[in-house]
Formats: C-alpha cells, sequence, structure tokens
C-alpha cells in the first residue's frame, strides 16, 4: 500500500516536473514558440519610421498585417495604409508546412503577380521583411543553444538555427526569452555569414486577452547603419478572417495551379 | 577682611537658609575628573555672597549645582528646606526661583533686548502687554530705556550686561546666580553692573549668590567662600 | 514675542541653508504635486467623460488592462444586456488612439454608435452631425480642432481613409474635447474590426437604484463568460497605464517624504548643533524641555510648510504646463482641489514634525550645565 502510494506520488511529481521543465529543454521551447505563433486570425498595425545613416528620418510608413497560422499551414497579408504612396499596396504570402512560401504582390484593383520572397527583400523603404513574419527558421533541422543573453534587460537564451540545405540566409540567432517563448531579438546571416539585420523588441506590452507579452517597439539595424523604428499602435488579436481577407490569395494560388 | 568675620550674623539663628549645600560632590569621567569634591555651606535669605577662588577649583561648578543646571553625584542641595532631588521640574523651579547673569552675557542675538528680558517669562500667565511693560520696566532701571528696540550686536558689553540682568529679575526671582558678571567688562562698566546687580538686590531683597576672581567686588559682598580644589575652604555658616 | 516668532528669527538667522532646506522640499512637493494630478488626473478625465455621457456601467471584455479594450462582436452581448431590469439602453462604442496625417502626436479617435445617447450631451459649435451611420465624415473637439489646426470642410486622414470634417463639438468631459468623433461603422471601417466594439455603455433608467445596478454587474458576471460589468471609475482604475502612473506617484510621495524629512533633520540637527549653549541658556532661563522642543519642531514645520507652499505652486505650475503640451492636451483633466493641496500641505507638515522630532529630542534632553560649557 505504501509503495504503490509512494509510486503514485513519484509519478505525479515527474509529471508536474516535466511540465515545468519543458520550457528549460531547447525542443521544449521550441515547441513553445510554436505554439504562441498559432493564431485563429490577428491584426496588427504599426508604423515603421526609417532611420538613414545620417540619422534622417522618413514620413513613418503605417502598415496592417493580417495573419492566420497554425500547424499545417501559414499566411500573411500586408497592407500599405498610409502614406499615399504605399496606401492600398497588398503583399500576401502563404507557406505549408514547411514548403516553399507562395507570394504575390497586387495593388487597389487585385490584379497583380507572383513574387519571390527574398529573405533580404525590403518593404516600402524600410527595413521591414516580410519573409521574417514566416519565421522558418523554427522548422530548420539544426537548432543549437548557444548560452544566455540580454535584451533590454531581460534575459534570454540564445539560439542557433541553421538549414538542413545550402540557402540565401545560413544562419539565424535569436534570443528567446524563456517565459513568454517570444523572440527579443532576431539576428539574420547570409551564406557568406555577413550579418544582414538584427530585430530587437525594445518595448513589451500585455496582450489585449492579458495572456501573456507581446512587442509594442522594435528596431530593425539594417545595413549600412540604417534602422527602422517599429510601433504597434493598434490591431485586433482576435481577427475575423473572412473569405475575403485571403481571397486574392487563393485565387492566384488556383490561377497557379 | 576676615572671611570668618563676613559672615551673616544679624540673621535669627533658627532661620532656614534659603541654600543649604550638604557634602555635595560632582565628579566626571568616572571619578578622574572631581570639579565640586565635598562642598558644604549655608546661604541665608537675602545674603550676598562672593565665591572666589583659583581657577579651577570649582566654583562655576558649585554654581551650576546650586542653580540646579547639573546634578550632584553626591550629596544634597536645599532650597528653603526642600531637596533638589524632590524637585518634579528643574527647569520650572529655576524659572520662579532663579535668575543667571553670566561673564558672556547669552543673550538670543535675533531679538531685541525688550525680547530678551521677556524670554524667561514666556510661559507665564501675564499677559503680553504685562510682560512687556514689565520688562521695559526693567530695561528703563537699567538704564536703557532708549534701546528697548536694539539688538544685542548694536548694544556695548556693559549694555548687554544690563540686559542680562533685566532679564534675570523678570520673574521676581528669589536668587540670582551671577557667574564673573564683570569678568567681560572695563573697569567702568563692570562698577556700573556691579552697583546695578546689588542695588537690584537690597530693593528686592534677592540672595545673592555671585563668582568673581576680583577682591574690589567679594569685598562688598556679606561674606566671601573661598573654594579650593573643588571645596569651599571654611565651613558654611550654621544659621 | 513668542514661539513662532522665535523660529522664524531662528530661521532667518542662517537664510542659505533655510532657503536650500525650502528648496529641496519644494522640489520634492512639486513632483508629488506633478505627478499626483496628471496619475489622477487621466483617471478624472475619463470618468468625466463617462459620467457626462449618462454611462451608468461599462461592459468590456475580462482582464483588458491595456488603454483600450481589446474588441469584441458587440451584437450578442448588447442584446443580452437590454433585457436586463432598468436598462433603458446600450450603446457600443470603439476607441483608439491614432496618428492623424504624418507627424501628429497619437489623438483619441471615437466611433459611437450612430443615433444613440452617447451624442446627447455634446453642444455643437459649428457645422452638423453625421448624417447617417455611414458618412465618411468626423467631428473635432474644440481642443482637438485648436490641435489639429482643422475646421469645417477640411480633410484628414485616418488609417489611409480621407474625411471631412464637418463639425466641431464641445463637451464637459476635457478627453472628448481632444477627441476626433464619427460613427461607429465609420470607425470599424477604418479600423477594419466590422461589427466590434470595446467598450458597451449601459445606460440604466431614471428609476434604477444602486441595487439595480449591482444586479445588471452580478448577472453580467454569471451570465456573461469572459466579460465584465463595471463603473467608468474602475475601469479607469483598472487599466494598466494609470496603475502605473499611480504606483509611480504612489513611490514619489515615499521618496519625496523620506527625502524632505531627511533634508529636514538634517538642517536641525546641523542648528541645534550650532545652537547648544544657547539652548542651555534658555534652559537656565527656565525652559522646560517641552517648550525647547515646540520650538524646533516649530522651525522645522515652518521650513517644511513653506517649502510645501512654494511646491504645490511649482508642481501646479507642471502639471498645467504638461496639460499644454501637445503629447497631452486633450486627455489629462488635472485635478486641483481645496482638499488635495490641504493633503499635500499636511503631508509637508508632517515632514517638518518627522524631520524635527530626533534633533528637537536631542536638543531638549540637553544637561544644561553641559550645554552651555559647549564650544
Amino acid at each position: 500500500m505504501v509503495t504503490q502510494l509512494l509510486a503514485i506520488a513519484l509519478a505525479m511529481w515527474s509529471l508536474q516536473s516535466l511540465a515545468a521543465d519543458s520550457r528549460d529543454s531547447l525542443p521544449g521551447l521550441l515547441e513553445a514558440i510554436k505554439q504562441a505563433r498559432h493564431s485563429d486570425g490577428f491584426e496588427v498595425r504599426f508604423a515603421i519610421t526609417a532611420v538613414d545613416a545620417q540619422k534622417l528620418r522618413t514620413v513613418p510608413v503605417k502598415i496592417a498585417v493580417i495573419g492566420q497560422a497554425n500547424a499545417d499551414r501559414q499566411r500573411f497579408l500586408v497592407r500599405g495604409i498610409s502614406p499615399d504612396a504605399v496606401r492600398n499596396q497588398h503583399f500576401v504570402a502563404e507557406n505549408s508546412a514547411a514548403g516553399p512560401i507562395d507570394a504575390f504582390e497586387y495593388g487597389p484593383d487585385s490584379e497583380g503577380h507572383r513574387i519571390s520572397l527574398d529573405p533580404f527583400a525590403r518593404l516600402f523603404n524600410t527595413d521591414f521583411v516580410m519573409w521574417d513574419l514566416f519565421a522558418v527558421w523554427w522548422d530548420w533541422p539544426h537548432q543549437i543553444a548557444d548560452g544566455n543573453g540580454e535584451v533590454n534587460g531581460r534575459s534570454c537564451l540564445r539560439v542557433k538555427s541553421r538549414p538542413a540545405v545550402p540557402m540565401p540566409v545560413k544562419e539565424v540567432v535569436s534570443c528567446i526569452d524563456r517565459e513568454t517563448a517570444l523572440a527579443l531579438s532576431t539576428q539574420v546571416y547570409d551564406a557568406q555569414h555577413r550579418l544582414r539585420r538584427t530585430i530587437r523588441v525594445e518595448k513589451l506590452m500585455r496582450k489585449g486577452s492579458s495572456e501573456g507579452l507581446m512587442a509594442k517597439k522594435l528596431s530593425i539595424l539594417g545595413e549600412h547603419g540604417a534602422t527602422s523604428e517599429i510601433d504597434v499602435y493598434g490591431g485586433d488579436e482576435q481577427y475575423r478572417i473572412s473569405p475575403e481577407t485571403f481571397g486574392v490569395l487563393d485565387r492566384f494560388l488556383g490561377k497557379a495551379n | 577682611m576676615n572671611v570668618a568675620a563676613t559672615s551673616a550674623q544679624h540673621l535669627p539663628v533658627d532661620a532656614t537658609p534659603i541654600l543649604d549645600v550638604r557634602k555635595v560632590f560632582l565628579h566626571f569621567d568616572e571619578g578622574r575628573t572631581r570639579a565640586v569634591d565635598g562642598a558644604d555651606l549655608r546661604i541665608a535669605e537675602g545674603e550676598f555672597v562672593a565665591i572666589d577662588g583659583p581657577s579651577g577649583s570649582g566654583k562655576s561648578s558649585l554654581l551650576n549645582l546650586i542653580g540646579a543646571l547639573d546634578v550632584p553625584t553626591s550629596g544634597e542641595i536645599c532650597f528653603r528646606g526642600q531637596p533638589y532631588s524632590d524637585l518634579a521640574d528643574m527647569a520650572l523651579f529655576r524659572g520662579r526661583h532663579i535668575g543667571f547673569v553670566f561673564q558672556t552675557f547669552h543673550l538670543i542675538p535675533t531679538l531685541s533686548a525688550i525680547e530678551n528680558v521677556m524670554i524667561p517669562a514666556l510661559g507665564c500667565s501675564w499677559s503680553a502687554t504685562e510682560k512687556r511693560n514689565k520688562a521695559a520696566s526693567l530695561l528703563s532701571e537699567m538704564g536703557l530705556a532708549e534701546r528697548l528696540h536694539s539688538f544685542p550686536a548694536t548694544l556695548s558689553g556693559g549694555e548687554r550686561q544690563r540686559v542680562a540682568i533685566a532679564r534675570a529679575l523678570i520673574n521676581d526671582p528669589d536668587l540670582i546666580l551671577a557667574d564673573e558678571p564683570t569678568g567681560s567688562l572695563d573697569s567702568v562698566n563692570a562698577q556700573q553692573v556691579l552697583e546695578l546687580l546689588i542695588g537690584s538686590r537690597e530693593a528686592r531683597r534677592i540672595t545673592l549668590v555671585m563668582v568673581t576672581h576680583d577682591r574690589s567686588v567679594s569685598s562688598r559682598a556679606d561674606r566671601v567662600i573661598h573654594m579650593r580644589d573643588g571645596r569651599n575652604e571654611l565651613p558654611g555658616v550654621a544659621v | 514675542m513668542n514661539l513662532l516668532t522665535l523660529a522664524l528669527g531662528n530661521l532667518r538667522r542662517r537664510p542659505a541653508r533655510s532657503a536650500l532646506t525650502v528648496s529641496a522640499i519644494a522640489l520634492g512637493i512639486a513632483a508629488v504635486v506633478a505627478l499626483t494630478t496628471i496619475a489622477w488626473g487621466f483617471e478624472v478625465s475619463w470618468q468625466k467623460a463617462n459620467d457626462a455621457r449618462g454611462t451608468d456601467l461599462i461592459v468590456t471584455r475580462t482582464g483588458s488592462e491595456n488603454a483600450m479594450p481589446s474588441p469584441f462582436v458587440g451584437a450578442a452581448v448588447l442584446n443580452q444586456l437590454a433585457h436586463y431590469p432598468h436598462v433603458q439602453d446600450v450603446a457600443g462604442l470603439l476607441s483608439e488612439m491614432l496618428t492623424i496625417g504624418d507627424h501628429s502626436p497619437p489623438i483619441f479617435v471615437f466611433g459611437w454608435a450612430y443615433g444613440s445617447y452617447l451624442w446627447d450631451h455634446l453642444k455643437l459649435l459649428q457645422g452638423r452631425w453625421p448624417a447617417d451611420r455611414n458618412e465618411p465624415v468626423v467631428v473635432l473637439g474644440v481642443l482637438a480642432a485648436e490641435m489639429l489646426h482643422k475646421g469645417i470642410g477640411e480633410r484628414i486622414e485616418l488609417e489611409g481613409q480621407t474625411l471631412e470634417i464637418v463639425g466641431i463639438f464641445q463637451s464637459s468631459a476635457l478627453v472628448e474635447n481632444g477627441a476626433v468623433l464619427m460613427t461607429l461603422d465609420r470607425a470599424q471601417s477604418i479600423t477594419d474590426k466590422p461589427n466590434k466594439v470595446n467598450v458597451l455603455n449601459v445606460k440604466m433608467d431614471k428609476q434604477a437604484s444602486e441595487a439595480d445596478v449591482s444586479y445588471v454587474k452580478e448577472q453580467v458576471r454569471k451570465t456573461l463568460t469572459g466579460y465584465v460589468a463595471i463603473t467608468s471609475g474602475e475601469l479607469v482604475s483598472r487599466n494598466a497605464v494609470v496603475r502605473i502612473a499611480k504606483a509611480m506617484s504612489q513611490v514619489t510621495i515615499l521618496i519625496a517624504s523620506l527625502v524632505g524629512a531627511l533634508v529636514v533633520f538634517n538642517t536641525m540637527l546641523m542648528s541645534i548643533n550650532e545652537r547648544t549653549r544657547e539652548i542651555g541658556v534658555l534652559q537656565a532661563l527656565g525652559w522646560p524641555r517641552s517648550r525647547v522642543m515646540t520650538m524646533i519642531i516649530c522651525e522645522s514645520t515652518l521650513l517644511a510648510l513653506v517649502g510645501g507652499l512654494i511646491g504645490i505652486a511649482v508642481g501646479v505650475l507642471i502639471a498645467t504646463g504638461l496639460e499644454h503640451t501637445e503629447l497631452m492636451r486633450g486627455k489629462i483633466d488635472a485635478i486641483y482641489s481645496a482638499p488635495f493641496f490641504a493633503a499635500v500641505l499636511g503631508l509637508s507638515v508632517l515632514l517638518g514634525i518627522g524631520g524635527g522630532l530626533f534633533p528637537a529630542r536631542m536638543a531638549a534632553r540637553l544637561s544644561p550645565a553641559q550645554a552651555l560649557r559647549h564650544e
């Protein structure tokens, strides 16, 4: 009887420990990161201000990003809001379970064309790169924990991600906050292992649903001393994806197929 | 002058002394410093007693004990038969019965002459007008009617000491303790101040105990108590 | 001549030291006044907005701690609320902080249900109201019009949509005067939140009592999972920004009090050290310990009181100045009230007493003979 009770207690303790330790192990943390990205639908609006090497600031570009992501598929729609030059420019892209990313560009009249989602292609003359939204590096086979780091006073775990086959991006180094499973910084290296951009979370805010934190301000340090400052000013964590939201994408894919 | 002969022989034998100092000791530093070392004397009502002695003989320390400014290590001091150790509030006692005149005057620099005189009367029940009038009257008595509102910095040494005397008299004390009151004054002012002190004492029948080095001052006293090594050389007069 | 004049004279003896002490206290009090005014002012302006509208209860999603509660589809909740006893009207609204054009600081943008009671308390100064629920027009609060330098007939760009200004209004609530107002449908369109609101405003009928309001709150808690009904004061006071601002103001009060008391303590200690012999003289002249203590505490309290008065004036100037900056204009309603100032002055007095108490006790405990011997 006593032995049985002890065994049950031990099993319960082990289960509890496993749950608590899951983010302490790298696979556990990676799984938590992927889970945190899942959403039935969200919209984020942010203002991006590009600052060149001479510290000259551009007029802020406002864009809306609508997304939907689960274990099988991710898709994102980027829409320019202002100024006039970017208004109603759309970029839409989708990938299925670590497959290639299909991307398209179209204007207000929904007419457009396929584009290649270049990991170094800047949108709207800022350092914002659409490829980053997919965070494909979390599905790469080579993931190495590389010690602890710190971003703006928050400690994080450095993780190096490398693809299975040579590609334009040789490595992505992230610093992950264990508590929130958020990447506080992300560094993208090209095939020659040159650092092409660093994305840092400068300020966090609580989600409206109070289920954790999200980025409120980010900075992207690009090449040649240029940076982009991103300020998240609005959005909807429970955006209703309607048939029209990704209708153009579906149409393009239907055409492509 | 024979010290013994200057005792207050005119007082009745059974009169209670105003002050009865009984084998009083005042030691500091765990007995290493013996400021008063067995002083024993009596002072009659209305007497003018001078205390002299070499420097460090305990004159001022004895005066402090008599003025209830310090507490003796042992021994007892009685005022009209009441031991100091029985007093609940020494400050109240001082305010009611004792007036002090110090060598360096100790006037409050931010107060005028009349305000300095009023300081001891601050807690009294008289009205502000009564206090002011009395202070003005005392200052007039001291010859300072024109300097009521002057500040100490604008007064001479002699004038400041006169303000101090007026201050000592405001509460109609029974006893005035003066510690070298003429010590910081020139001879002319010293004479004036001495006359004022003695005159006030006689007019009000106040007991005056004065520490002094000056023979010309001590010669005016009814009796001189000579201090050496913390005690008075001759026994106190039995009254 | 009394203790007060004596205390004043003693402070005047060292004008530089007294001035420095007063300045230190004034700075601390100014920080307290400015921060508290802003923290509470933000809350008050929101409270006033809801009171002005006639809203008795606000229904939002639970856990909404950000500046704007998170949006939700209003229809189902609205229908349920409308059937509770004594509920006269339910109106949805969407509120956002958006920049207008390229360079303006963020401004409040409200979308109110067209034809709802929310509009009733506003006073139209110029122009007209939106003609229908979908008209792509806005009306500006009088302060917003000033800040944006815009008038009737001009256009503004909001989230990529161009909207014509058709009216300018005035409200008794500062936060509304500094806002851009449009219909709910238009707001939902520009923010891409179809059918969504972030707040449902509940107006109770005239017969409703406190108990009826509590009943509705309880019913929402029981039957509408994920939603909460609170008064506007409760909503604002839960808001993370307001809580942080209030916490900061409380920490400032604590730090300013400690620093103020320490400064007074230090000043009085120095002063007593210099006046040791004088204190001995006062005791020799018959001053009891209590009177010596009272004099010292009088001095310290005077210092703190003067510092407090100056600090209040400076704090009001700072808060008023901040109220008029571009960033804060129309968002805070600085609260100045006699009880508030009395409380701040009370704090100053406490600082004075607290800072002077120990030095006063030290002074009173001096043996007169020792004090007189002091160099």
